[in-house]
């Protein structure tokens, strides 16, 4: 049976154009893990296409990047996605991946009462820092990377057979290396300037539900 | 932004804040989510003004200065699920 993987990237300005670009890197990866993607991307990730995917296709992994708050996931342009109390029923039995802001606090503990769901999310803001100067070329700011690599972690993780626990764990000691690095008296002030808000995310990163749900090899 | 109970930082906390943004690169844009995307300058402005971002900022700082006390960045430990 053929497993699929839906992912959302609207890029309605900087911030989700930097989640779109990084979330692409990993399409490599997932396809050789033997799962199709399907990839709502810009206009398309909009509510409408999000739940005829979720009730057709029943993806096993949703990953979710657009701005975010306690109750609410947005789309391109900041339409609404997936609200509790709405249509977050449709994310029962998969893992969830929002990389969003605070949408764990409410949404995701929601979506997580289902039997055989984990959600994972932040459950305050998501704090990215980039430079001016990649806007136009995100992937090769590594400012953001530090990041958006640990980030990017999490679904590498899952991806690979771990479970939601053990990944959100990795993700953890990927931010904690990203910080340990910059406490290291070989970089700029400027670099380990942004420290504390890498604290801030491998901090809020966290899960709700099922924390040894796995993907199915 | 969150519906957190709004704490009132002192004069000094956001000068000593405002101060420590200093170091951060000059081209360097903090993404807040759907609050937008600030530049060093601005955030420094919000933390002085006391804005809601400033007081996020503010916030995110307290966290840092906690996670030291902790001993988080020396993997002594970490973020609890």
């Amino acid at each position: 049976m053929a497993r699929h993987l839906l992912i959302t990237r609207p890029e309605h300005d900087y911030t989700t154009r930097y989640l779109s670009a990084w979330s692409e890197k990993l399409f490599d990866l997932i396809k050789s893990k033997g799962y199709s993607i399907i990839d709502l991307y810009r206009k398309r990730a909009n509510r409408k296409e999000i739940e005829s995917i979720l009730s057709k296709k029943n993806p096993d992994l949703v990953i979710i990047n657009g701005h975010g708050s306690d109750d609410a996931v947005a789309g391109h342009d900041n339409n609404l996605l997936i609200k509790a109390g709405d249509n977050s029923f449709l994310l029962g039995n998969k893992i969830t991946y929002a990389i969003s802001c605070r949408s764990a606090r409410v949404l995701g503990r929601e979506i997580a009462q289902n039997a055989e769901t984990a959600y994972i999310g932040y459950r305050d803001d998501f704090i990215l820092v980039y430079l001016e100067k990649y806007r136009t070329r995100p992937i090769e700011d590594k400012v953001a990377g530090l990041f958006l690599n640990p980030s990017n972690l999490v679904v590498t993780a899952l991806i690979k057979g771990h479970s939601v626990k053990e990944s959100v764990s990795r993700a953890q000691q990927e931010f904690l290396r990203n910080i340990q690095k910059l406490l290291t008296s070989k970089v700029k002030s400027d670099d380990s300037s942004i420290l504390r808000y890498l604290v801030w995310d491998m901090r809020n990163l966290t899960f709700c539900g099922d924390e040894n749900k796995k993907l199915k090899s | 932004m969150e519906d957190k109970e709004k704490i009132e930082y002192d004069e000094d906390v956001k000068k000593l804040v405002a101060a420590r943004l200093e170091t951060l690169p000059d081209d360097a844009v903090i993404s807040v989510g759907s609050d937008g995307e600030f530049t060093k300058e601005q955030i420094i402005k919000s933390v002085l003004k006391g804005d809601e971002i400033g007081q996020k900022m503010v916030e995110i700082e307290m966290s840092f200065l906690q996670s030291l006390k902790e001993g988080i960045l020396y993997g002594e430990t970490l973020a609890d699920n």
